[in-house]
């Protein structure tokens, strides 16, 4: 074999070894992600059940504070739903219902799952679990149900304590929507973030690993989730009160909110390169 | 005077066209390895509809493996110096649409992935014309002559 063939034949290997590289790593996008946003937006699934879930659903064990309230929304039925494995065959005058729920498992197993360092709209949270200030907990099947602004904060961030004093004072006007603060500080770091804002039912903790998840370099994160548990808008950094009227306002009516990145007021999270 | 230094430029284009190329197999590799990172830059730039941002990503990636490796072998170098001018291009026009809307994002250049500013524009220019450079100058290298008696 001359010089020009080895060359030629270490020329293709690279770059099948690059082509190969990157395909692999992006495997779950360019195969994994198959619901357009369109028809996720348009199809009436509700609550989708936690057996739906993909991952081992952890069961909330929650039974105060915002997450009872969460679970409050939900019926007796939807609570107690049972898992996949004992799914019993469907009676005739169920049957319909019975290729409803499978329709419903199917979307929401074919929705994609954010992680591996990034989240973008139209995925869905990979499971997680968070601590409230009451000692209550969350987890992502709880997000369904209902409209969630889920905000990854920090209580040494000013920009974070800044925008829950805000939303502490408007979160009345959008009652449709629940919020969450994650932080991504253990329960003892977190409570003066509490007592800094006058918010303590909705603030979460242990949400560092989830960040880590998502790829999350900096606080204030915001994703609004729809009651599909789907995320439908992001926004990096501190926003401003017309802004956040707007985007809550839109998302509450079911609108199309703008995804428009702003990493201003912005604070970069220990550790991490924003 | 003029033609010396285009003389010396000609002795010099085979290390650029090498170091050139070298730089895309980086970028490519780094993209590959850190695939999701580089699809959340691409949809930071909000160009493309999300549908087909992880597409763009792959084809971004393959372009420039494929750059990267014919500019190290030496393989239709004019077209594809060209081609990397015009891949360039493509990314110095999407950073400066997002330095205009107001978009503090990461560059997602795969160069220290800083926030996206003009220093990055001035670099992508820069490498633009070492691209054309290297189009314009292919074929007419100058190895050293071996002065004989």
């Amino acid at each position: 074999m001359n010089l020009a063939k080895i060359k030629a034949v270490l020329a293709g290997l690279g770059y099948l070894a690059i082509v190969s590289l990157a395909a692999y790593n992006l495997r779950g996008e360019l195969f994994g992600s198959s619901v357009p946003l369109a028809s996720a937006n348009s199809t009436p699934v509700a609550t989708a059940p936690v057996a739906a879930t993909p991952e081992p659903a952890v069961q909330s064990a929650s039974n105060s504070g915002s997450a009872s309230a969460q679970n409050d929304q939900k019926t007796p039925q939807q609570a107690s739903q049972p898992t996949l494995k004992t799914e019993k065959p469907a009676a005739p005058g169920k049957q319909a219902s019975a290729q409803e729920k499978t329709s419903a498992r199917t979307q929401q197993s074919l929705v994609p799952v954010a992680g591996n360092g990034s989240v973008a709209a139209g995925e869905r949270l990979p499971n997680f679990l968070l601590t409230g200030l009451n000692g209550n907990t969350l987890n992502e099947s709880t997000l369904r149900g209902h409209k969630t602004l889920f905000i990854i904060v920090s209580p040494t961030c000013p920009h974070c304590q800044k925008e829950l004093k805000l939303l502490h004072e408007i979160q009345n006007d959008y009652p449709s929507i629940e919020p969450v603060f994650a932080s991504v500080f253990p329960l003892n770091e977190t409570r003066p973030l509490a007592d800094m804002t006058g918010e303590s039912d909705h603030i979460y903790t242990g949400a560092r690993d989830l960040a880590t998840s998502l790829g999350v370099t900096g606080v204030p994160f915001l994703m609004l989730i729809d009651e599909k548990g789907i995320v439908r808008a992001i926004r990096k950094g501190e926003l401003q009160e017309p802004d956040f009227r707007d985007i809550l306002g839109r998302f509450a009516r079911g609108e199309q909110v703008p995804q428009v990145s702003q990493l201003r007021n912005w604070t970069s999270l220990p550790g991490d390169q924003a | 005077m003029a033609s010396k230094a285009v003389s010396y430029l000609d002795r010099g284009i085979l290390p650029i066209r090498i170091l050139f190329g070298a730089l895309f197999l980086y970028t490519s590799l780094w993209h590959g390895m850190h695939g999701a990172k580089f699809l959340q830059s691409i949809r930071d730039y909000q160009i493309a509809p999300g549908s087909l941002v992880p597409w763009s990503g792959f084809l971004f990636i393959a372009l420039e493996a494929g750059v990267g490796i014919a500019l190290v072998f030496g393989y239709f170098v004019r077209p594809v110096a060209i081609a990397a001018a015009v891949l360039l291009s493509v990314f110095t026009i999407a950073m400066v649409s997002a330095i205009v809307r107001g978009l503090d994002i990461a560059c997602g250049c795969g160069l220290g992935d800083t926030q996206v500013g003009w220093l990055d524009v001035a670099r992508d220019v820069l490498l633009i014309a070492v691209a054309l450079l290297i189009a314009w100058r292919t074929g007419k290298e100058r190895v050293p002559q071996v002065q004989t008696a």
